[in-house]
Parts: structure tokens; C-alpha cells; sequence
């Protein structure tokens, strides 16, 4: 039994949805909350051993949990792999867990994420050199070189302080504008700021003129502002308010 | 009381720097599920998925697209496991080689046995990559 995610008990499906290996995507409530889930064979889920399989899984996952926030007011997307016994195991869950089920849908009702990322793709701001200083020949041109060397070290010291500056004030200014914030961790080194947002539906717009404001200062400084999203709450789906079952 | 038109998804504005409609690129969706999202451990769970480790080869891969991209190559286009053409492409490019090299000893074989002395003869009048056809 495979399961996406938890909605509230009173979720309807808009659609039939297929999930994972095209199986029926099915609610498995207990009175309080549901399960969403889609029983499938042990070997089509094994089969994910291989990675061209794994993203498949991934894509499909997450299609259903995508689908699902457009007929409910809450999703808690469950991490990939998530698989349960039975119909017995997955009404154990909903039942033990309730309370904290409870307050992690409340935390993401009428919500939804956002990711802003911010990297140096942009183009290259004024004043900052791109290439070295040519070298001169003749007296006089190894000490004129060095000190063209320092000055456009320092011109780039002051840049990358700035925007670290620049950087913080984007992240004060977002934080304003949202219930919740999680930080992304970023393999790139050109992505300078990653963080995701939970941002009440209601008040989208006024997150976006931030953001807006945001991304303008930023490409004046050569930085690109790109907001990714509406994403199911994947970040805020706290995974400490879901211990194991027999504590 | 005024009568409003109901759709199903208001459009709202949305922010100038947002990345396309639907842009759920698969390094994205892919960080968003092994990473993130409700974890459940205990005796209800299966175990059937060696997420972590899955997770950390599906990161490597990613890293070198990254990479790749940035450095102007592009092997990932032909990788079947990043693009669905290319296993194809793969295929195509598999198959043309090995009917090449097939149709090349097919003739040094013609050869063979037209005439037996001809493994005396300098390799060189048989280029063993086969000519154009």
C-alpha cells in the first residue's frame, strides 16, 4: 500500500487519479483524516532500485500529491517510499497519529510552498571588472599592475559584501510575507539564497510584490531572483510530529 | 447581492519572476520527495525502497548534469536515464555501429573465402571501420 500523502477525512478526489505503476489512487479515512494510497505490487515498487524507475516513481508521486492540492485545502505529502502493511497498518497510523496528523494539517491548510532561489547568472553588475588588468611594459608597469590587482580585488570585496547585505534584507523583507520559512540546501555554488516559503493562499499577492521588489533590486546587483512554485508543502510536512508507531 | 462567474482556478497575478507555469523540473521534484515530506518508521511501514541510498545516487547524477550543463556539454541529452529520447537515440546509435562493424567482417569474410590468400594481403586494402555506403 503506497501512500502520497494525509488530507483532511472530507477530501473528494476531483478526478479518478492513477498513481504509481497506474494504480488507483484511493482515500483510507478513519473519521478524522485519510490516506491517500494505491495498492501495488511489492516488485513494481522494488523495481525502483534502478534510477531511470526511481524517477518515474518520484514524477508520478508527485503528480498525485500536485492533483490532490487542487481538490483539498490541505496535503501532507509523504516522503517517497512510503509503504504500508495493510488496510489494518494504515488505519494504525491514522489513529495513533492523530493529534499530531492534526496540527501538521492545520499548519498547511490553505497554504502552499514557494521556493525562491537567487544566483549569479545575472549580468555582471557596473564597476565590477571581469578580467584582469592587461600587463604593461616598461618601467613602472609591475608596480601599476599590482596596484590596479588591489584595486579591482577591493571593488570585488565591496561587491560581495554589499550583496551579502542586499542578500539578508531579500530574506527579512520575504520572512515578512510568509507563516513559515525552511532553508533549501543547494549543491550549486552560483545559488546564493535558497529558501522555502509557506504562504497563506489569501495572501499571495502581497508576497509576490515583495518578491517583485526583491528580484528588481537584485538583478541591479547581477543576482537572479527565480520563484518556483506552487508547490505541495513537501518542506513544511513536519516529520518530527510522526514517531514510530510502537513507542 | 452581486452574481459572480465561478471557475474552477482563479487566475491570480502571479510575481514577474516566477519560472513558467508549471516548470516541475525533475532535479526539483526529485529533492522535494526523497528529501522531504512525512517519514513514518515502525512496524506499519514496509521497507521495500533503500531511499537514502537511492537518494544520494540520484544526487551525484544531478550534480554532474549541473556541471555538465554549465561547462557547455551536453552528454545528458543522450543519457537514458535523464531523457527518454535518448535511450532511443542510444539504441539508433548502438545498432548503426554494430551493423557497421558487422557489414565489415561480412566482407573481409567475402574475401576470406574468394580467396584464401588474401590474409596475406596488407591490411591496409580493408579498412576494418567499413567504407560509406
Amino acid at each position: 500500500m503506497w501512500a502520497y500523502a494525509v488530507v483532511p477525512e472530507r477530501t473528494r478526489l476531483a478526478e479518478p487519479l492513477r498513481g504509481l505503476a497506474d494504480a488507483p489512487v484511493q482515500l483510507l479515512g478513519d473519521g478524522s483524516h485519510a490516506l491517500l494510497v494505491s495498492v501495488v505490487a511489492s516488485d513494481a515498487i522494488a523495481s525502483a532500485e534502478d534510477p531511470h524507475a526511481l524517477a518515474a516513481h518520484a514524477e508520478r508521486h508527485h503528480e498525485v500529491v500536485r492533483r490532490v492540492l487542487d481538490s483539498a485545502p490541505a496535503v501532507l505529502p509523504f516522503r517517497l517510499g512510503t509503504v504500508l502493511r495493510d488496510d489494518a497498518a494504515a488505519r494504525v497510523f491514522l489513529e495513533r497519529r492523530r493529534g499530531s496528523l492534526q496540527r501538521a494539517l492545520r499548519h498547511v491548510k490553505d497554504r502552499r510552498e514557494w521556493t525562491v532561489r537567487v544566483d549569479r547568472s545575472g549580468a555582471q553588475p557596473r564597476g565590477e571588472p571581469t578580467a584582469s588588468p592587461p600587463p604593461r611594459q616598461g618601467p613602472g608597469a609591475g608596480a601599476a599592475y599590482l596596484a590596479a590587482r588591489r584595486h579591482q580585488l577591493t571593488t570585488a570585496e565591496t561587491e560581495r559584501r554589499e550583496r551579502a547585505a542586499l542578500l539578508h534584507d531579500v530574506g527579512l523583507a520575504l520572512h515578512e510575507r510568509v507563516v513559515d520559512v525552511a532553508v533549501g540546501h543547494e549543491r550549486d555554488d552560483a545559488v546564493v539564497f535558497a529558501e522555502h516559503y509557506l504562504v497563506e493562499r489569501a495572501r499571495e499577492p502581497e508576497f509576490f510584490e515583495t518578491v517583485d521588489a526583491c528580484g528588481d533590486a537584485l538583478l541591479e546587483r547581477g543576482l537572479t531572483l527565480r520563484l518556483t512554485g506552487p508547490w505541495p508543502a513537501y518542506s513544511f510536512a513536519r516529520t518530527s510530529m510522526v514517531e514510530e508507531a510502537h513507542d | 447581492m452581486s452574481v459572480r462567474t465561478v471557475t474552477t482556478r482563479p487566475e491570480r497575478p502571479v510575481s514577474r519572476y516566477a519560472t513558467g507555469p508549471r516548470t516541475d523540473s525533475l532535479a526539483d521534484v526529485l529533492e522535494r520527495v526523497l528529501d522531504r515530506g512525512v517519514v513514518i518508521a515502525g512496524d506499519i511501514v514496509v521497507n521495500l525502497l533503500d531511499i537514502e541510498l537511492l537518494t544520494l545516487k540520484l544526487r551525484l547524477v544531478i550534480a554532474s548534469v549541473d556541471t555538465a550543463t554549465k561547462m557547455g556539454m551536453d552528454w545528458w541529452t543522450r543519457d537514458p536515464f535523464l531523457n527518454a529520447n535518448a535511450h532511443d537515440r542510444a539504441l539508433a546509435d548502438e545498432n548503426r555501429e554494430l551493423r557497421a562493424r558487422l557489414e565489415a567482417l561480412e566482407r573481409r569474410l567475402e574475401e576470406v573465402v574468394d580467396d584464401p590468400d588474401a590474409r596475406a594481403c596488407s591490411p591496409a586494402r580493408r579498412l576494418p571501420g567499413g567504407g560509406r555506403r
